[in-house]
């Protein structure tokens, strides 16, 4: 096989802001007619490296190579003319468009007097599905599509184009297995057909059964560049999961505090995919992690818990009352949350640190509905001081660093002193230090009779502050533990559904 | 807090006004056949005598009610553009009201006529709002149709069972005499109506930065996905704003109305309703800086008035001003609007 049609050399990415390397000194190369799984924990730098090669993000370094030739990918649309594209797993289609309309957007075939060629387009279209064999109505409304349909119009987009390199970002996450079979089916066209395919996966087995080569990575770096003839389960989830063994887990403290909030058989699913399938409780004084890849189910417990989208069946039971089927309330509660999208939803990044910070008891400060700035002063000031941020009341939030602005949300929320407290991804892209910050005020919060439900995707994150685990593998709950001697290990191999 | 202006927007406004002027005195220049003549009655001319004076702080005085009640919707995330109607509906209200109740004294006649304006432009632009909380129907869209309903209807009733048939105009008949907000300066439309914008002005600027519901307009405006999570009432601040907008302009409306016109005349908005945005906008949206941008709108307005008297320049070419400034000033602002279409 070709191994050089193309070669990424040292590639490293830092995003600004938090300083953490996402990308430090990577290593890829994939050949002429080859499948190339990469693989790895969230965070470790998968869909950074491939959106780098499909020119969404420019590296800090490094080089790429395309048979033989060195280019720069600034743009998607360079990437694009050099033959690379990527399918993304939130797939970027404009709803209001038709399936054909959004394959030709960009390059429109025209007539000779200057109109839409839709003919041409649509034959074209109309032979790659009989080519690979799926089917879409090229007329149809995107909106009114179902999300298979959706993916393999994302997918004739791609087609559409003249490809060299295709790169499939979690391309059978929300399928089940019938479905799965057919996305592999259309990859080994693919191949057949000379194209080179990366896959971003988190299921070790498909990596295997699909791919000729494997890339592992971790922390940002390739760690491993194996053929899949030559590897196993075993052997990849070991290296994925090897790490940082010395990680000392929690003393759990097992409480005998009464029950604050219980999802009692909680399922979400669209058509006859099932998304989640959850049962767990929260007591007072205790902190429960919700682990598990993020995209299967960790996402969507969020959504549900956030308010976002409503449960399919089941209970969400606070203090002994059913939500009913009603969208679940957080702040009617009087819950504490800090979302993973901080940035769009957890702060306003436009408004101050005092616009921000008094988010939760701007009425506090108010009579007659007249702010009293003397006391909102003094309250930020306070929390200012108590919390470590560096920065003054009337900055603005889009001039702080990553960490300070995770500071402000934990102030905001820690203060107002929740019974029950939902944090997702706590540490991602922080530093030690703010993670050291951000768990004591999370351990001190619960030492005061708080309920804490934390999901993450991070194990050693949650091996360091819950009392219990619980793991998710594809949306289910594959276990629930204490955390009494749990290693990194034993938590991975549930969480890759690798423990039977 | 972010009622401080920062310097980039205000580089950016004074740009835009700039640019502004050297187009005008350009288009003078071509349009006239004695341009230094032009040139001077345009800069001088507002301030030649105390009727254009007056005419000129009268109108600032308008455009202020206008620019407020816009910046306060702006800041929500809201887009009135109605204003047209909603100043129309609002001044035919007082009038209507004023030809047609007996009133016991002129305060309460006066005071009540205004505030039925006010209400008419509140109730016609929070519509809009309720529709968008409703069925999410773009209030950009329903406000602007809704005053071109709103406008057709309004002519109709001055030109047709209101009209004063003695007069050539196609007016109502005037109010009573007694009614009329008494003006100042010379013969000129200048009246209390402009102090009364002052106050405004400062309640405006405490209301949006220093109360409860003021934070919670900022936050929704700026961030609505935030101010949602952090449990604030969303929904409220899709009426609440469009109320102040609407009723802001029915004061425009009214007091144009009761204090210098002293009857309904039909289209005597003559854009009024855009102006309020285009204030708006160059004030960055906030109060603090409505009053000088409405003094600066109404000087242009004067200037050209002036010079289209004393010179040879066509009303068409006052409003060609107008709309160079509209065009210069929105251009630079209205990325605003994007932002948070395509959230």
């Amino acid at each position: 096989m070709n191994k050089h049609l193309l070669t990424m050399h040292n590639i490293t990415k830092t995003f600004p802001g938090n300083g953490v390397k996402a990308v430090d000194c990577a290593e890829l190369q994939v050949g002429t007619g080859e499948i190339h799984s990469i693989i790895g924990e969230n965070g470790a730098g998968k869909s950074t490296l491939m959106h780098i090669l499909a020119g969404e993000i420019i590296p800090d370094t490094g080089n790429i190579i395309i048979s033989n030739r060195n280019i720069e990918l600034s743009t998607p649309s360079i990437a694009l003319k050099n033959g690379i594209a990527m399918l993304h797993q939130h797939l970027k289609l404009i709803p209001e468009l038709t399936v054909l309309e959004n394959i030709i957007l960009g390059v429109e075939p025209s007539t000779k007097a200057g109109t839409l060629n839709s003919k041409d387009a649509l034959n074209k279209i109309n032979k790659l599905c009989k080519e690979f064999d799926i089917f879409v109505d090229p007329k149809k409304l995107v909106k009114n599509l179902t999300s298979d349909k959706k993916q393999i119009t994302a997918l004739l987009s791609i087609l559409y184009h003249n490809i060299k390199i295709i790169i499939l970002d979690e391309p059978t996450t929300f399928f089940n297995e019938i479905k799965a079979d057919t996305v592999h089916k259309v990859i080994k066209k693919l191949q057949n057909m000379g194209k080179s395919i990366i896959i971003i996966t988190h299921k070790l087995k498909e990596a295997i059964e699909i791919s000729d080569s494997i890339t592992v990575m971790k922390s940002g770096r390739t760690i491993a560049n194996l053929n899949s003839s030559e590897t196993d389960i075993n052997h990849l989830s070991s290296l994925i999961l090897d790490g940082n063994s010395k990680i000392k887990s929690n003393k759990p403290d097992i409480q005998k505090g009464s029950v604050l909030l219980e999802f009692k058989n909680i399922t979400y699913s669209q058509g006859a995919v099932n998304y989640l399938d959850i049962n767990f409780h929260i007591k007072k004084y205790e902190t429960l992690v919700v682990t598990g890849i993020r995209e299967n189910g960790l996402e969507i417990l969020e959504q549900i818990l956030a308010g976002n989208i409503q449960k399919t069946t089941g209970d969400i039971i606070y203090k002994n009352t059913t939500t009913g089927n009603k969208i679940f309330s957080l702040r009617k509660i009087g819950a504490g949350y800090i979302p993973s999208d901080r940035i769009k939803k957890g702060t306003s990044i436009k408004s101050s640190i005092t616009d921000n910070i008094i988010l939760l008891k701007y009425k506090f400060f108010s009579k007659w509905g007249i702010m009293d700035s003397k006391k909102i002063n003094g309250f930020v000031s306070k929390l200012i001081d108590e919390f470590g941020i560096i920065g003054s009341g009337n900055q603005l939030i889009s001039t702080l660093s990553g960490g300070n602005i995770q500071r402000v949300m934990i102030a905001r929320e820690i203060d107002a002193n929740p019974e029950l407290f939902i944090f997702a991804e706590p540490s991602k892209g922080l530093d030690i230090l703010s993670k050291q910050m951000i768990y004591n005020k999370i351990n001190h919060l619960k030492k005061k009779g708080s309920g804490i439900l934390i999901i993450s995707s991070d194990i050693d994150e949650a091996i360091k502050i819950a009392d219990r685990v619980l793991i998710l593998h594809n949306g289910k709950e594959a276990a629930t533990l204490i955390n009494k001697n749990l290693n990194r290990v034993e938590i991975g191999k549930i969480m890759l559904g690798l423990n039977k | 807090m972010d009622h401080k202006i920062n310097d980039s927007t205000l580089k950016a406004t004074l740009l835009a006004m700039g640019s502004a002027l050297i187009i005008t005195i350009i288009l003078l220049i071509f349009s006239s056949n004695n341009p230094l003549q032009s040139i001077v009655f345009f800069f001088t001319g507002p301030f030649s005598n105390t009727y254009n004076f007056g005419n000129m702080l009268n109108k600032a005085g308008l455009l202020i009610f206008a620019g407020l009640g816009m910046s306060i919707a702006f800041r929500s995330g809201m887009f009135n553009l109605g204003g047209e109607g909603q100043v129309y509906a609002g001044a035919t209200a007082a009038v209507l009201v004023s030809i047609n109740v007996n009133f016991p004294n002129r305060y309460i006649g006066i005071i009540s006529a205004v505030i039925i304006g006010i209400i008419s432009g509140a109730l016609i632009a929070g519509f809009s709002g309720w529709l968008k909380k409703q069925w999410n129907t773009d209030e950009l869209i329903s406000s602007f149709l809704l005053s071109g309903i709103i406008i057709h209807f309004t002519d109709y009733l001055i030109s047709g069972p209101f009209k004063d048939n003695s007069s050539f105009l196609n007016s109502t008949v005037k109010i009573p005499t007694i009614l009329f907000i008494k003006q100042f300066l010379d013969t000129s439309h200048f009246n209390i109506s402009f102090f009364i914008a002052v106050i405004f002005t400062f309640l405006a600027f405490i209301f949006l930065f220093k109360t409860s519901m003021g934070y919670e307009i900022r936050l929704s405006g700026l961030n609505r996905k935030f101010a949602e999570y952090g449990g604030l009432p969303i929904n409220r601040h899709l009426i609440i704003p469009m109320l102040i907008s609407g009723g802001m302009y029915g004061a425009m409306g009214s007091f144009a109305s009761m204090g210098s016109y002293h009857m309904g005349i039909k289209g005597f908005t003559q854009g009024f309703g855009w102006n309020g945005i285009a204030v708006a906008l160059i004030a960055g949206n906030n109060p603090a800086f409505v009053i000088p941008a409405a003094l600066i709108f109404a000087y242009l307005d004067a200037g050209t008035q002036v010079a289209m008297i004393h010179s040879d320049l066509s009303f068409e070419f006052g409003n060609l001003i107008k709309a160079v400034i509209f065009f210069l000033i929105t251009a630079k602002k209205l990325n605003l609007k994007k932002e948070y279409l395509y959230d």
